[in-house]
């Protein structure tokens, strides 16, 4: 992951607080970086990328 | 993401294609273009942003502290002229009409190149006739249209455009949108921070979140319709959840028993050495004991056979000499058969002898020889008599005593095999006396190896083990039958199950909409501490920054901002300063902006145009100094001969650039071929000038820019 130092890091505490698995924090600040500067409009076919990271880490902690 | 090489095709001054080389083994972040007022600096600039964003803007106005975007610069203009992006005499005379940017650049990403071209088959009138073609090969994959615009917007975003594209005469407008903290400004610098990505994905989450509330909201609903068919499947649910917590003792249980055993067989093969001593004595024991009863039966027989034990003795001694009144009885009896034969002859003889006539019965005539005859017989029958005679004087023996002698002898005669059977019952016993000799002997050895207490433990762990084995059994069995009813019942509650309910499904969709939650309650948070941490630290970067500008570093304790990110630059008396002179202001503008792509950790080239515009001569050298060093991002400079010069700078010693260029048109050259940058001109014509090394012509009324690489003679 690339450098995104204090932002990370204050994501990263923010989701432990809400004991988030930190695998999946990992995946889900990715899944923001990769797509931060796309608009609100072209973001709906994103959401689909979003919701598979959610399922397939909540499946694979099972 | 460094710059590696730009090729510009027909845009502004630039006719024709020309390429700019930013790569280099130099580590220094510095690069430069110099030149005089139209020679295409600002073209290099647009360029960039054209390619990058699709579109050119005027520079921004502030109007009551509101910035008023500027309007957008057209690629053709047939009104103004100048203020198009393409190069007038390609557009004037080339047909079909084109024009070009692409550049390469490297980052965390890998490798982008990127070309935007402008194209008419005709002479376009306005940009609405000219196709826009964008093509990005990103690491080798290439992507047009909205793809491709989306993969810029990952490297390099529009957001960030005001902080990597500072245009020096609109760095007075920025300075005045800091100190009065305009939107416009605190949504940029929210942007640079990268705080957008965490609102945009709250909303991206709030949006999933909705999908999984109407799907748990539906299933509520169904639910409910399902309650009321659902007491039986509830029933059977109750059951089966009893029956798989049954499954769940005994699958313990049996785990339980299966380490007890193992424990058990642990210590049996602990002690296996023994054990197998204990096995040997077992088996001697027993066959100690099936010898007891063997030895008594043959001892039995034993004593029966030597019973006859004295005969035999006996007959050993007699037997020669009842061999020998056999022997004589035996041959008395043969003189009786051989005396009573002679007897039989002589009687046979005698009668011949006594019947015997000389005149023949039949023929009654004198029978020839009759006299020999008679005296043959007669001499044989004498012979007979005296061997008669001879046998019974050579038979002196009484036959009646000679047989009593016989019958007594006979009667010490032992049984026929007696004496092997003796012999055999003796040794058979001998035998089983030495086994049983051995086997205890053996039988004592293995009591000094298995004590009595170790072969009853040896015997208690075996024992245990073959109950706990038992046990075992008994579980596995009790285990089949509830798996079994657990089958059975599993099949009768699906069948009960209102079937439009998933029950792990909608686990799945709970816990995946409370994570959702989670989430945009941490990124809430997060929006919060970061706003602040990162305003704190822009500060303090900023501030560190802005010292090391600023010519007069003591007076400052350098620069403080509001949550609003309201700048102002603080004295070092802890005052704000009031009336700062413009300079100074500028040089805040650029601190901050320096320091929140610090912050942010944003990589990219900074395009700064007009870059000294109001600054003094230490402030100017101060900043190159400052952003032109080893390891930073790349930064770029457009200067115009006001603001600095080659040689200015190579004076100031502040020429440490990677790589620089002046950008010329034929008039800024007396000398010179503009093609080749030979001094060896001829003068042809009042405006034209031939070059004796190239041969070109050099026109000084062109205004066809062409790039000339500073080289610094160290």
């Amino acid at each position: 992951m690339a450098d995104h130092g204090l932002l990370w890091a204050e994501f990263l505490e923010n989701c432990k607080k809400q004991d988030l698995d930190e695998e999946l924090i990992e995946k889900v600040f990715e899944y923001l970086m990769k797509h931060q500067y796309l608009p609100q409009g072209s973001r709906l076919g994103k959401h689909i990328e979003l919701k598979r990271i959610l399922e397939q880490t909540l499946e694979a902690s099972k | 993401m460094r710059l590696k090489y730009l090729v510009l095709s027909d845009i502004g001054p630039f006719r024709g294609r020309h390429i700019f080389d930013f790569s280099s083994d130099d580590t220094r972040s510095g690069f430069a273009f110099f030149a005089k007022n139209g020679r295409g600096k600002t073209s290099i600039y647009n360029a960039m942003k054209w390619a990058l964003f699709g579109k050119v803007r005027r520079k921004s106005k502030l109007v009551n502290d509101k910035v008023v975007e500027g309007a957008l610069k057209p690629i053709v203009d047939e009104q103004d002229y100048d203020n198009m992006l393409m190069n007038y005499n390609a557009w004037q005379d080339d047909t079909p009409q084109s024009m070009s940017v692409l550049f390469v650049a490297e980052g965390d990403f890998g490798e982008i190149q990127v070309q935007r071209t402008a194209s008419c088959n005709g002479m376009a009138r306005s940009d609405k006739q000219m196709d826009i073609l964008l093509s990005v090969s990103l690491n080798g994959k290439v992507f047009d249209g909205t793809e491709a615009e989306e993969e810029i917007g990952k490297v390099f975003p529009i957001e960030l455009e005001r902080f990597f594209f500072i245009d020096g005469e609109e760095v007075e407008t920025y300075t005045t949108m800091m100190k009065s903290s305009t939107q416009g400004i605190i949504d940029d610098i929210k942007s640079i921070l990268r705080l957008p990505s965490l609102t945009r994905g709250i909303e991206d989450l709030r949006s999933i979140k909705k999908t999984y509330s109407e799907a748990i909201d539906a299933d509520n609903i169904q639910q409910q319709k399902d309650l009321k068919q659902g007491d039986k499947a509830r029933t059977l649910h109750g059951q089966l959840m009893m029956i798989r917590k049954q499954i769940s003792e005994t699958e313990e249980e049996i785990l339980r028993l299966r380490e007890r055993k193992e424990e058990f067989d642990e210590k049996i093969k602990g002690v296996g050495e023994l054990q197998t001593y204990a096995d040997e004595k077992m088996r001697v024991d027993a066959q100690i004991e099936i010898l007891g009863p063997a030895m008594k039966s043959n001892l039995e027989t034993f004593i029966d056979d030597f019973s006859n034990a004295a005969n035999i003795l006996m007959w050993g001694k007699i037997k020669p000499k009842y061999e020998k009144t056999s022997e004589a009885n035996d041959n008395l009896q043969n003189q009786r058969f051989e005396m009573d034969r002679i007897d039989g002859e002589i009687r046979k003889i005698s009668k011949t002898i006594a019947e015997f006539e000389s005149i023949c019965d039949k023929c009654h005539q004198e029978v020839p020889n009759a006299e020999q005859f008679i005296l043959e017989r007669e001499k044989e029958l004498k012979g007979l008599e005296v061997k008669r005679h001879d046998l019974k004087q050579a038979s002196g023996a009484d036959p009646i005593k000679l047989r009593a002698k016989l019958s007594a002898l006979e009667s010490f005669q032992p049984n026929h095999g007696s004496l092997e059977r003796l012999e055999r019952s003796y040794n058979a016993q001998r035998n089983l006396v030495s086994q049983l000799s051995n086997l205890h002997e053996r039988q004592r050895n293995l009591s000094d190896h298995v004590s009595v207490d170790s072969a009853k433990e040896i015997t208690q762990l075996a024992q245990k083990s073959a109950r706990t084995d038992q046990a075992l059994l008994k579980k596995e069995e009790e285990l089949r039958n509830l798996k079994f009813k657990e089958d059975e019942l599993d099949s009768k509650y699906k069948n009960a199950r209102p079937s439009t309910s998933d029950s792990n499904k909608m686990d799945s969709v709970y816990q995946l909409r409370d994570t959702i939650s989670r989430f945009i309650v941490a990124i809430n948070d997060t929006v919060k501490s970061y706003s602040d941490k990162a305003t704190e630290e822009v500060q303090q970067e900023a501030s560190k920054v802005f010292l090391q500008l600023s010519n007069s570093p003591a007076s400052f304790s350098g620069i403080r901002l509001t949550k609003q990110f309201k700048a102002r630059i603080y004295g070092s008396d802890g005052r704000p300063v009031v009336g700062a002179s413009s300079g100074m202001e500028v040089i805040m503008t650029l601190s901050i902006i320096d320091a929140l792509r610090t912050v942010s950790r944003l990589d990219a080239p900074v395009f700064f145009d007009t870059p000294a515009r109001s600054l003094d001569k230490d402030h100017k050298n101060g900043m190159l100094r400052y952003f032109w060093r080893e390891d930073r991002s790349q930064f770029l400079i457009f200067a115009h001969s006001g603001e600095f010069t080659v040689d200015e700078i190579v004076n100031d010693e502040v020429a440490v650039f990677n790589k620089a260029w002046e950008l010329l048109w034929p008039e800024d050259l007396e000398e010179t071929c503009i093609h080749c940058w030979s001094e060896n001109v001829e003068h042809v014509s009042k405006h034209e000038r031939k070059c004796a090394d190239c041969g070109k012509i050099t026109d000084s009324r062109s205004r066809n820019t062409k790039e000339k690489e500073v080289v610094i003679h160290e």
